[in-house]
């Protein structure tokens, strides 16, 4: 009786000596699961050929508009796509987000931002004047409508 | 004995195994959005509505929309409060009042093109979402 209680108090050690792993998936927008993502290089390519491109990638957030929450830059490979949401129908969180992984499904596409919506987002981001007035040139960049976002907590 | 030990054994291996779970919310936004901001979705909504009406040809003869004037509402920051945002709500307001005086989808169109003019000087992130209430596209 003694052995049986010593070999079920090793075996309770062993399997429930470990906590719990929870892994928080905040959605936003659509509800969106995070499997089939696609390589960034991949669909770098597939904008090069056909302009536009439906996908779900995986990046790190860099900045989210400070105001609002209405925007993201988000880090893939080595570049920063500029992320917005599909009919301005959701936001992410303003702060505490920046350093996180993201996982977002949308349309990838490149686009020239002008320069006034370039010192809007500067404004946004809560820029000084003086470096808003600095954005003199539009800007061609690699950008994202997201429909729906998780942030991986 | 023995028998029951393996068991004892496997079913708790079973029930305290290390487990990944995973817990999920859906949020639409996590930020407290102004007086402002929460006027402006409450319009979207209002004309959306009446936008699926005139689409489907119903009756839009007694429609009436009930809004508060823009510039008086506390914005996000005082970012907002730009030069032209009383005027561009003032003619808002106007808008929306030829339209409870009269409605018809020419004014319907009228306060659109208020809300385009108006974002399109002052706040454009949400001109996407205001496209979607153009009546001809």
């Amino acid at each position: 009786m003694k052995k049986t209680i010593s070999i079920l108090s090793i075996a309770t050690l062993f399997a429930c000596g470990t906590p719990t792993e929870t892994k928080v998936e905040v959605f936003y927008g659509d509800k969106i699961t995070s499997e089939n993502l696609t390589e960034y290089s991949n669909v770098l390519e597939k904008v090069e050929v056909s302009g536009v491109v439906n996908t779900k990638i995986e990046g790190t957030i860099i900045e989210t508009c400070a105001k609002k929450g209405c925007w993201m830059k988000v880090k893939a490979d080595d570049d920063t796509l500029m992320v917005r949401f599909k009919d301005y129908a959701f936001f992410v969180p303003k702060e505490g987000v920046d350093g996180k992984s993201v996982i977002m499904n949308g349309e990838a596409f490149y686009d020239t931002l002008s320069v006034d919506l370039l010192r809007h987002y500067a404004e946004d981001a809560g820029d000084s004047e003086e470096d808003i007035l600095l954005i003199t040139k539009p800007e061609y960049v690699l950008s994202f409508t997201a429909d729906g976002v998780i942030i991986q907590e | 004995m023995k028998k029951l030990i393996i068991i004892s054994v496997v079913l708790l291996f079973a029930a305290c195994q290390q487990k990944e779970t995973k817990v999920t919310q859906t949020i639409i936004d996590p930020n407290n959005a102004s007086e402002m901001a929460l006027l402006m979705r409450n319009m979207f909504s209002q004309l959306e509505i009446v936008k699926g009406k005139i689409l489907l040809g119903d009756d839009i003869s007694k429609e009436q929309f009930d809004i508060e004037l823009i510039h008086k509402q506390t914005p996000t920051d005082e970012s907002f409060l730009k030069e032209g945002l009383e005027s561009m709500s003032n003619a808002y307001a106007y808008s929306v009042k030829t339209f409870n005086e009269e409605p018809s989808a020419k004014h319907f169109s009228s306060i659109v093109s208020n809300c385009t003019s108006c974002h399109t000087m002052l706040c454009p992130g949400p001109l996407e979402r205001i496209d979607n209430l153009i009546l001809e596209k």
